[in-house]
C-alpha cells in the first residue's frame, strides 16, 4: 500500500504545468483561465445541463424521466474509453519512467493500481464537470431531494472508473498476448487504430440509424423502446446502478454500484499480475530494420536548403513519425467530416444534394451563409483541434534550448512552427470543401473566396495557438502523450477558437438576419476581421511573443 | 576568442548558480572547465551560448556580444550539450543536413565533411537510420560531429567524452588539438581530471559558481607541491 501511495503522488507530481516565472505572465495565464472557464467550459456545461433539464421534463410524465441522463451518461463513457484506450496504453506501457520502475522490486498492480490512478486523476476533469452538469439538470428537472443531491457525489466523482479500467484490460490483454510486436511504435500504431476504429464505429452505428435525431430519439425512449440503453447497461453497468443510487436513494444500488467498480478494477490488477511484465518487458525503440542506404547514396542527394525549410521539416518529420503527434495532430486533422456526418444524422430535416445545389443555384441566402460560416467554424476548428501550434513549443521539451542557441532568429523559428500549423488544417479542409462545393456547384470565385477566407482563419489560430504556448510552455514532460494532455494551453487555445467561433458564427448570422446585407459584404467583412485578426496576433507576436521565448529558461 | 566577464545568475531570485565569474579563452587554447556536480559550470556555458540570460555581466564570442549580436555570436559556436538525446525520431543524415542548413553550410563542403565524420567516428552505417535507434555513445558522436559541421571557430563542449568509445574519445582529443594548434579556441567541462591535465592548456576550477582557480596546470600544481591534480582539486573544493 506505501508503495502505492508513493507511487501514485510521484506520477500525479508530475502531472500538471509548473508555475508561470513572472507577474506579466502569471496575469496572462489568470486571464486565460478565466476566458476558459467562464467563458467556454461554463456555457457548455450550462448547454449540456439544459439539454438534460428539457428531456428530463419530457419523459418526466410518463414515468420514464432518468432515461435521458441515462443516455447522456452512457455517452459520457463511451467517449471516455474512445479517447481514454490511447492515453491508458501510453501510461502503462510508453511512458519513460517505466524503464526505471521495472528494475525496482514492485508487483505488477502496484505499478497499474498508481498508473491507473495518475491517469484517472488527470483525465476525470472533462468527464467530471459534465457528469455534473448532467446531474444538476437531472435534478433541477426531476425535483430532486436533498439525499438525493448527496447520494449523487460518490458516482459524479467515480463514474469514468468503470471506462478507463476497461481501456486498462483491453490493453494488458493485447500486451500480453502480442508478445511477437516488441516494438513500442507499432503497438501505439495499433492502440491509434484501436481509437479509430471506435469512432468509426460510433459514427458508423448512428449512420445505421436512418431516423435518427434527437426529437425523435426522445420519443422512442417515451414509447418504450430501449434497445439501445439495454445494451449500453450491460456494457456500463454502473450508469443504471449510480442512477438508482440517487434518485430512488438505494442502499442497495449504491453497494452495487461499489461493488460493480471494485470488481472491474480487481480484474484489472488480477490481469495485470498475470500479463503486465510479461507485455512490458522487451518492448524496443528500435527502426524498422530496413536496409538502410551507403553513404555515397545518402550525400548524392543532399541539397542546401533555407534554415526556414530545414527547421519547418524537422517538425514535420518528428509529428509524422510520432505515433502520439500522429494521431493527435495530424490524423485529426482529417476526421471533421466523420464529426460533420455524425451530426447530419441527428438532424431531423436532411437536405439533400439536389436541394443544396438548387437552393445555392438560386441563391438562397441563408444556403449561401451556411457555407460561408461553416466554413469558418469547421478551419478555425480543425486548427485548434489539432494542438499543432498550442503545442509547437511545449512539444520542444528538454530540447527547448536549441531553439535558443542556433543562429536562427526567433521570428523564422516562429514563423516555421506555424506553417506546420496551417499547412495541414489547410490541407485537411480544403481536400473535402472544395470538392464538396464543387459537388453543389459552388461558383469558381465562390470557392476562391472561400479559400482566402479559410486560410486567413487558420493562419490566425495557427500564430495564436504559438503566442499562447509561449507564455507558458510545458517544457517537462515524460513521454510525448503528456506533452499533449497535461498542456493546458491546448484547452486556451481551443476556449479561444470556440468563443472566435460563435462570435464569427452567431455574429454573422445575426448580422444577417437583421440588415439582410449581401453575402459579398459578408465575405468582404470577414476577410477584414480576419485581416485585423493576424495583424494583431503579428503584433503580440512581434511585442511580447518573441520576448517570452527569450526570457523562458528551460525548467 | 571567448570573453565573459562578471556574470552572474540567480535562479528563482535565491539558488545563485554563478557568481560574478570572469574568465578568458583566448585563439589557440584549450581550456578546461572542472568543478564538482551543480558548481555552475553547464549553467556557465548556456549562458555563453545564448541559452540563458545572465542577470549581469558580458559575454564576448570571436568579438560579439552574445545579447547585443546574438546571431553572428551563435553563428561561430560549435555547441555540444550535456544530452546527446536530441530530436531522436530524425535520422543521423536529417540531423546532420538541419544543422548543416541552419548554419549555411554549402551541400559540397558538407558533404566533404559529413563524410570525414562519418570515417572519424564509424557513423557511415547508421546515417540512414533513426537516432532513436542508437546506443547513447553513438548518438553523443552525431552530436559532435554535428556541432562541427559548419567548422565553428569556438568549440563549447558540456561534457563531450561521456559515452564515447576508445576510438572516437581519442579522435576526438585530437581534433581538439589541432583546432586549438589552428588558431581557434576550445571550452571543455570534463569530470576527468587525467583528460584535464593531457590535454588542456588551461583549466578554471569553479565550485558554488565561482572561480577557484585559473590558469595552467603547472600554475596549479606549483602552488601545491607534492600532490596529483586528484588531490588538489578535492584539497581546493573540500574548503569552499
Amino acid at each position: 500500500m506505501n508503495s502505492y501511495r508513493t507511487l501514485t503522488k510521484t506520477f500525479i507530481a508530475a502531472i500538471g504545468m509548473s508555475e508561470a516565472p513572472d507577474k506579466r505572465r502569471k496575469i496572462m495565464i489568470i486571464i486565460l483561465s478565466l476566458f476558459g472557464v467562464f467563458g467556454v467550459l461554463l456555457p457548455v456545461c450550462i448547454a449540456v445541463g439544459v439539454l438534460v433539464k428539457l428531456m428530463t421534463e419530457t419523459l418526466l410524465p410518463l414515468g420514464v424521466e432518468p432515461l435521458g441522463l441515462q443516455l447522456m451518461f452512457h455517452v459520457i463513457c463511451l467517449f471516455t474509453v474512445i479517447f481514454g484506450i490511447n492515453v491508458i496504453f501510453n501510461e502503462f506501457y510508453f511512458s519513460n519512467d517505466i524503464e526505471y520502475l521495472l528494475p525496482w522490486p514492485l508487483r505488477a498492480y502496484q505499478i497499474i493500481a498508481s498508473k491507473f490512478t495518475a491517469a484517472f486523476y488527470n483525465e476525470n476533469m472533462m468527464q467530471f464537470v459534465l457528469v455534473l452538469a448532467c446531474t444538476i439538470g437531472f435534478g433541477i428537472g426531476a425535483k430532486m431531494g436533498i439525499l438525493s443531491w448527496l447520494l449523487s457525489v460518490i458516482g459524479i466523482i467515480t463514474l469514468p472508473v468503470i471506462p478507463l479500467a476497461y481501456c486498462g484490460i483491453v490493453s494488458i490483454l493485447i500486451m500480453g498476448f502480442t508478445k511477437f510486436i516488441r516494438s513500442k511504435d507499432m503497438i501505439q500504431k495499433i492502440s491509434v487504430a484501436l481509437m479509430f476504429a471506435l469512432v468509426l464505429l460510433l459514427v458508423g452505428s448512428i449512420g445505421f440509424l436512418q431516423n435518427m435525431d434527437i426529437d425523435s430519439y426522445v420519443e422512442t425512449l417515451a414509447s418504450g423502446d430501449q434497445t439501445f440503453l439495454r445494451v449500453m447497461n450491460i456494457i456500463f453497468p454502473n450508469v443504471p446502478l449510480f442512477i438508482k443510487t440517487f434518485y430512488d436513494r438505494s442502499l442497495l444500488s449504491l453497494l452495487a454500484y461499489i461493488g460493480v467498480n471494485a470488481l472491474v478494477i480487481a480484474v484489472m490488477l488480477l490481469l495485470s499480475e498475470l500479463l503486465y511484465f510479461r507485455g512490458v518487458i522487451g518492448l524496443t525503440s528500435s527502426d524498422n530494420g530496413r536496409r538502410a542506404k551507403s553513404i555515397d547514396r545518402l550525400l548524392a542527394g543532399v541539397r542546401q536548403r533555407s534554415a526556414f525549410w530545414s527547421y519547418f521539416m524537422k517538425d514535420v518529420r518528428i509529428l509524422v513519425r510520432t505515433p502520439v503527434y500522429f494521431t493527435n495532430c495530424i490524423a485529426m486533422n482529417f476526421l471533421w467530416p466523420i464529426f460533420v456526418y455524425a451530426m447530419y444524422k441527428i438532424q431531423s430535416r436532411r437536405l439533400t444534394l439536389a436541394e443544396l445545389r438548387h437552393y445555392y443555384a438560386h441563391r438562397d441566402l441563408r444556403i449561401q451563409l451556411f457555407f460561408l460560416l461553416g466554413i469558418v467554424g469547421i478551419s478555425v476548428i480543425v486548427a485548434a483541434i489539432n494542438s499543432l501550434s498550442s503545442n509547437a513549443i511545449s512539444r520542444e521539451g528538454k530540447h527547448f534550448s536549441f531553439m535558443k542557441y542556433i543562429p536562427v532568429p526567433y521570428f523564422t523559428q516562429w514563423h516555421a512552427k506555424a506553417f506546420v500549423g496551417i499547412i495541414f488544417p489547410a490541407a485537411s479542409v480544403l481536400i473535402y470543401v472544395i470538392p464538396a462545393c464543387i459537388l453543389v456547384k459552388v461558383p469558381l470565385v465562390q470557392i476562391l473566396i472561400f479559400t482566402l477566407i479559410s486560410l486567413m482563419a487558420i493562419t490566425f489560430i495557427s500564430y495564436m495557438g504559438i503566442y499562447i504556448d509561449s507564455i507558458q510552455p510545458k517544457l517537462i514532460w515524460d513521454d510525448e502523450m503528456s506533452s499533449l494532455r497535461e498542456n493546458y494551453n491546448t484547452f486556451f487555445a481551443m476556449a479561444i477558437a470556440i468563443g472566435f467561433t460563435l462570435v464569427v458564427c452567431v455574429g454573422g448570422f445575426f448580422l444577417f438576419s437583421n440588415t439582410k446585407i449581401s453575402i459579398f459584404l459578408m465575405e468582404l467583412l470577414l476577410i477584414f476581421l480576419l485581416a485585423a485578426a493576424n495583424l494583431l496576433v503579428l503584433y503580440l507576436t512581434k511585442r511580447s511573443g518573441i520576448r517570452n521565448i527569450e526570457e523562458q529558461e528551460e525548467t | 576568442m571567448i570573453k565573459i566577464e562578471q556574470i552572474t545568475k540567480t535562479y528563482n531570485g535565491t539558488v545563485r548558480a554563478v557568481d560574478n565569474l570572469s574568465l578568458t579563452v583566448n585563439d589557440g587554447e584549450i581550456v578546461g572547465f572542472i568543478g564538482p556536480n551543480g558548481a555552475g559550470k553547464t549553467t556557465t556555458l548556456k549562458m555563453m551560448t545564448g541559452i540563458l540570460k545572465p542577470d549581469s555581466g558580458t559575454v564576448l564570442i570571436n568579438e560579439f556580444d552574445m545579447q547585443k549580436e546574438p546571431l553572428k555570436a551563435k553563428q561561430v559556436i560549435g555547441y555540444i550539450a550535456d544530452s546527446p538525446d536530441m530530436f531522436l525520431r530524425l535520422k543521423g543524415i536529417e540531423f546532420m543536413n538541419l544543422i548543416s542548413d541552419i548554419y549555411k553550410v554549402p551541400a559540397a563542403l558538407r558533404k566533404e565533411r559529413i563524410k570525414t565524420f562519418a570515417t572519424r567516428f564509424d557513423l557511415a552505417e547508421v546515417l540512414d537510420r533513426p537516432m532513436q535507434s542508437y546506443s547513447h555513445g553513438m548518438r553523443q558522436k552525431i552530436m559532435v560531429a554535428a556541432a562541427l559541421v559548419h567548422d565553428p571557430a569556438v568549440w563549447i563542449l558540456d561534457e563531450p567524452l561521456t559515452g564515447l568509445d576508445p576510438k572516437s574519445a581519442y579522435n576526438l582529443k585530437n581534433m581538439m588539438r589541432e583546432h586549438a594548434d589552428a588558431g581557434n579556441s576550445v571550452l571543455f567541462s570534463t569530470h576527468v581530471l587525467e583528460v584535464a591535465e593531457k590535454l588542456c592548456d588551461k583549466v578554471i576550477i569553479i565550485n558554488h559558481g565561482h572561480s577557484l582557480f585559473y590558469g595552467t596546470l603547472d600554475e596549479l600544481t606549483s602552488q601545491y607541491p607534492d600532490m596529483d591534480l586528484e588531490k588538489i582539486f578535492l584539497e581546493m573544493t573540500a574548503h569552499e
